[in-house]
Formats: structure tokens, C-alpha cells, sequence
């Protein structure tokens, strides 16, 4: 598969998992909020430019943690509009996965 | 283009996201309900009127709906949801939807919904 895919001036990210997975929840979080920055500038755009983010979790009680993480990452004036829900991931291991769609150009 | 942005959340505690956002002529909401006390139908219906509201003030309608993910804590609410999104939705125009279950951030959401719409 593509960890990423540009349409006309929209970019769609495939779900993002850590490559390191012994690390904790918020360890995770932010190896795969990394990897979607890099995603993102490698298709041109930021951060600032996503609307929506899909978060799944392997079990809401990380939420807190994986929201501390979130909130630091993202623009908080301008935040995408997210939804967080919890389910089996690809491996017991993981913890946390997220797609994002973003404006590449305008 | 814009970026804009309906219902901004942030605060200490609170995730920093908002509910809804609009680019071009695309259009996407994604909430749950806000009074958990209520049962599922309850919820459903509190998430479709949130939806009218975000859907009137971005300018469109729900005819103009392109898809719909339904998340359900108890996939045997499946019927209830149904009996709802059947007398709410737009049957001419009806959106591309998947339902699924899963668990959302507070253990007393039992349903999630996100909706995209797109307008001329």
C-alpha cells in the first residue's frame, strides 16, 4: 500500500502505526504524529492544513494519554475535526493508529 | 481556498479539535451526542439535529450528503439507529454509509457519527 495518496489538491494518508511499538502509548502517539509530518512535507503541505484525522485506539483508557500528545502537536486555533474511537489494531502491540486528509494546494 | 471551522473545541482536559469544517465545496461533521443520559435513539436523534444545524449554517443540506460512518458501542443498537437515520435522512438522496462498532472517548457515548456533504 501507499502511506500516502495526493487526489487534486487533497492528500489521504494511510492508517499510521509506530515502527517502534515497546513504547508506550504517548511514545507512539508522537512517533506517528512525526510520521505524518513527514508524510505531509513530502506531499507539500503542514499540519495547518488538515481536516480531518481518524484516531483509533487499541483501548480508550489511553486516551488521556494520547490526547496530551495531540493536543500539543496540533494548532489549536485551527484544529482538524478528528474522531477517536477504539478497536482491535493490526497487532496487540500497537496501541495507536491515525489517518489524516489535508489541502495540499489551493 | 479556506479552511473553515465549526465548533472549535480546546481547554485544559478537553481535546483541541473542532466539529465541523468546510473546504471548497466539501463539508464534513463528526460528533456525538451531547446529553449521554439519553438512550441510543436519543443520542441518534441529538447527533442528526447537531448535523441540520452545522449542515444550514455551512449553506447545504442533507439531499448534498456524500457519506456517513456510524459508530456504534453496541452493534445490536443497529435497529434503533436505523429506525432514526430512516426518518431523518433524505430517501432520494440517501449517503454512502458503513456502520461498525467500536468504543468511544466516554464509556456512556453509545453512538459516533461522522458525515461528509458537498454543495455547488
Amino acid at each position: 500500500m501507499s502511506k500516502c495518496v495526493i487526489h487534486g489538491n487533497m492528500v489521504y494518508t494511510a492508517g499510521i502505526t509506530a515502527s517502534d511499538l515497546l513504547g508506550d502509548v504517548s511514545a507512539q502517539m508522537r512517533e506517528v504524529l512525526d510520521t505524518v509530518d513527514g508524510l505531509l512535507a513530502d506531499a507539500g503541505t503542514d499540519k495547518f492544513k488538515i481536516l480531518t484525522a481518524q484516531v483509533w485506539l487499541s483501548d480508550m483508557a489511553l486516551f488521556q494519554d494520547m490526547n496530551a500528545v495531540w493536543n500539543a502537536w496540533v494548532d489549536s486555533e485551527n484544529p482538524p475535526s478528528r474522531a477517536c474511537v477504539s478497536g482491535d489494531l493490526y497487532c496487540p502491540e500497537a496501541l495507536v493508529e491515525v489517518v489524516v486528509t489535508a489541502v495540499v494546494k489551493d | 481556498m479556506a479552511i473553515e471551522r465549526y465548533g472549535i473545541i480546546q481547554g485544559p482536559g478537553r481535546p483541541s479539535i473542532c466539529l465541523g469544517l468546510a473546504h471548497g465545496d466539501w463539508f464534513t461533521v463528526c460528533t456525538t451526542a451531547p446529553d449521554l443520559d439519553a438512550d441510543i435513539s436519543g443520542q441518534t436523534q441529538q447527533i442528526l439535529k447537531i448535523f441540520d444545524g452545522y449542515l444550514a449554517d455551512a449553506g447545504c443540506d442533507k439531499s448534498q450528503l456524500l457519506t456517513a460512518q456510524i459508530w456504534l458501542k453496541r452493534i445490536e443498537d443497529y435497529d434503533a439507529v436505523n429506525a432514526v437515520w430512516n426518518g431523518w435522512i433524505d430517501k432520494a438522496n440517501p449517503p454512502a454509509r458503513s456502520c461498525v462498532s467500536a468504543n468511544m472517548s466516554k464509556p456512556e457515548s453509545l453512538i459516533e457519527i461522522r458525515i461528509t456533504a458537498a454543495w455547488d
